[in-house]
């Protein structure tokens, strides 16, 4: 890696960047496909300091040509073919800033809970799936984050900008899930992958992710110097990069949105028990620091409620199933082992029934209280809000939790260096 | 404008064409995109939706977007004004690894 000096930034200073701050800014970058590769690039370039990755595909051959990153065959053996670790050890040394941070997770963006936004200044959406996209809005919002958000599909482009809340009406202020209120409805990749296959659609092209992920990288600029930003509205902005037809829409906030519109502003109280202790350890010290017996909010809006057991949605199956996992991960492929989704059939329990919830506490199920955070989706870092046997609130109000507590660990549990070596 | 209705023309999102339909001021976004996925234009729906596809509206005099639950009237729409369809569109294209598991892979981009 070359050594940054006086000289390095010396035509983006002439720009109006400042090369002191972006260098000590963190982006989040969820996705490492062409868009994500293509922003990642540009910011590293940029001079940002710290890049998380985060992607839990692999490189395919036909990758290549919207791949800045794909690794050359005499580096796949040292760099492998996951998307995040791969373009992470490309990417790594053409960073500029002066001490560079590259991190990756080739996890989904939920698994890595709160801790992955924590430090951060800007979150780049460049994943497809519409539940990723509605849990980054949610967090990054939650968390008073700048929200990025970018989309293409053959020489069209859109990129969507929430700039961090700066005070003002936070139900007034936009957010991507007010112009997308249902994801649920068309949560099947496979559903939406088999009707594009059967259009012949091929959708990616280069050009337009380049162009796309500069525009993303100059507004996790702005996100990061925010005096070179006209203003603070949230906008989408579409263009077609072949007949340079553009439109830019000021977006406005729906009344019923179903997202997060506050930011959680309250510290969280450090625990000591771990997301690899048990769900009653975590119970019982929450309770104790409550004074009262405690209720886990396990937030439906980022579709973090648990399922336990539930019918396989084949609907010439609907073999119970043990899930055992937030809902998000049920969401992306609700079915059994024998109809190609990943989770078994309950097995010869005459009792089992479908199970789901959106708290849980010391009345809890036996089979749940002895689960670990992890299974449930706590990881290191995760904020978990809770609630004492009193509160009047419930889970499902677009409100903060009355009290939010945070697992122990760093950010070394969540990503790995994506030092090149 | 008739019985408190005003004339609206929506412009589909990947072709010229243009629909043209009275609708309550009071009528929300999501309202209109259902009456557009019922609408018949020469006995072809005016618009499909797959599983997975996603329209916004956008007021084209203004510039802003339409919400679901926002009224016509609250998005500042006035008879003859042009409403455009705008069709969502995704970050990156997976190879199936983040949709699908058990083997299954679904699409290439």
């Amino acid at each position: 890696m070359l050594e940054s000096n006086n000289n390095t930034f010396s035509r983006e200073r002439l720009a109006g960047y400042v090369p002191e701050r972006i260098n000590h800014s963190t982006v989040l970058i969820a996705g490492a496909g062409a868009l994500g590769q293509n922003t990642a690039l540009d910011l590293a370039l940029s001079g940002v300091g710290e890049l998380r990755i985060v992607d839990r595909d692999r490189f395919e051959e036909h990758n290549r040509t919207r791949s800045p990153a794909f690794p050359l065959p005499q580096e796949q053996d040292a760099y492998g073919l996951d998307k995040a670790g791969a373009v992470a050890r490309k990417l790594h040394p053409l960073m500029t800033a002066p001490n560079p941070v590259m991190r990756f997770a080739n996890k989904w963006i939920q698994e890595l809970g709160d801790g992955a936004f924590e430090g951060v200044t800007a979150v780049v959406s460049a994943v497809d799936s519409r539940i990723a996209r509605a849990y980054l809005s949610d967090k990054a919002r939650q968390h008073g984050l700048a929200f990025i958000e970018g989309g293409f599909e053959r020489e069209n482009l859109r990129l969507t900008s929430f700039p961090a809340p700066n005070g003002g009406d936070l139900a007034t202020l936009p957010c991507w899930r007010c112009l997308q209120p249902n994801v649920e409805g068309s949560l099947s990749c496979s559903s939406y992958a088999r009707n594009a296959d059967a259009a012949g659609i091929i959708p990616a092209i280069q050009n337009t992710a380049a162009v796309l992920g500069g525009l993303q990288a100059e507004a996790a600029i702005l996100a990061i110097q925010e005096e070179l930003r006209g203003e603070d509205d949230a906008k989408s902005f579409s263009l077609n990069i072949r007949t340079w037809q553009s439109q830019t829409v000021l977006l406005r906030a729906d009344s019923k949105c179903p997202g997060v519109h506050y930011v959680s502003r309250t510290e969280p109280i450090k625990l000591q028990t771990t997301a690899n202790d048990t769900v009653e350890q975590l119970l019982r010290e929450i309770s104790e620091h409550l004074g009262s017996s405690a209720r886990l909010w396990l937030p439906l809006r980022t579709y973090s409620k648990l399922f336990w057991t539930a019918p396989c949605r084949n609907r010439k199956c609907g073999r119970l199933v043990s899930i055992r996992s937030p809902e998000w991960r049920w969401l992306m492929h609700p079915r059994c082992t024998k109809c190609g989704g990943t989770f078994a059939p309950v097995s010869d329990d005459a009792n089992a029934s479908t199970y789901t919830t959106p708290e849980i506490s010391l009345l809890s199920k036996p089979e749940v209280l002895a689960a670990t955070g992890r299974e449930i989706g706590f990881a290191p870092l995760t904020l978990v809000g809770a609630a004492g046997e009193d509160a009047t609130t419930a889970h499902y109000e677009n409100t903060p939790p009355p009290a939010v507590f945070q697992l122990p660990g760093s950010l070394n549990d969540l990503f790995e260096s994506g030092e090149a070596t | 404008m008739n019985n408190g209705t005003m004339e609206v023309q929506f412009r589909h999102p990947r072709t010229a064409k243009f629909l043209v339909a009275d609708l309550s001021p009071q009528c929300t976004g999501r309202e209109a995109l259902q009456a557009l996925m019922a609408a018949q234009d020469g006995g072809e729906p005016f618009l499909t939706q797959s599983d997975g596809e996603a329209y916004n509206l956008i007021h084209e005099r203004t510039s802003q977007s339409i919400t679901p639950n926002m009224t016509f009237a609250q998005a500042g729409v006035e008879s003859g004004d042009i409403i455009t369809l705008d069709k969502e569109m995704r970050g990156a294209h997976s190879n199936g690894a983040n949709c699908a598991s058990g083997g299954v892979k679904l699409w290439r981009a």
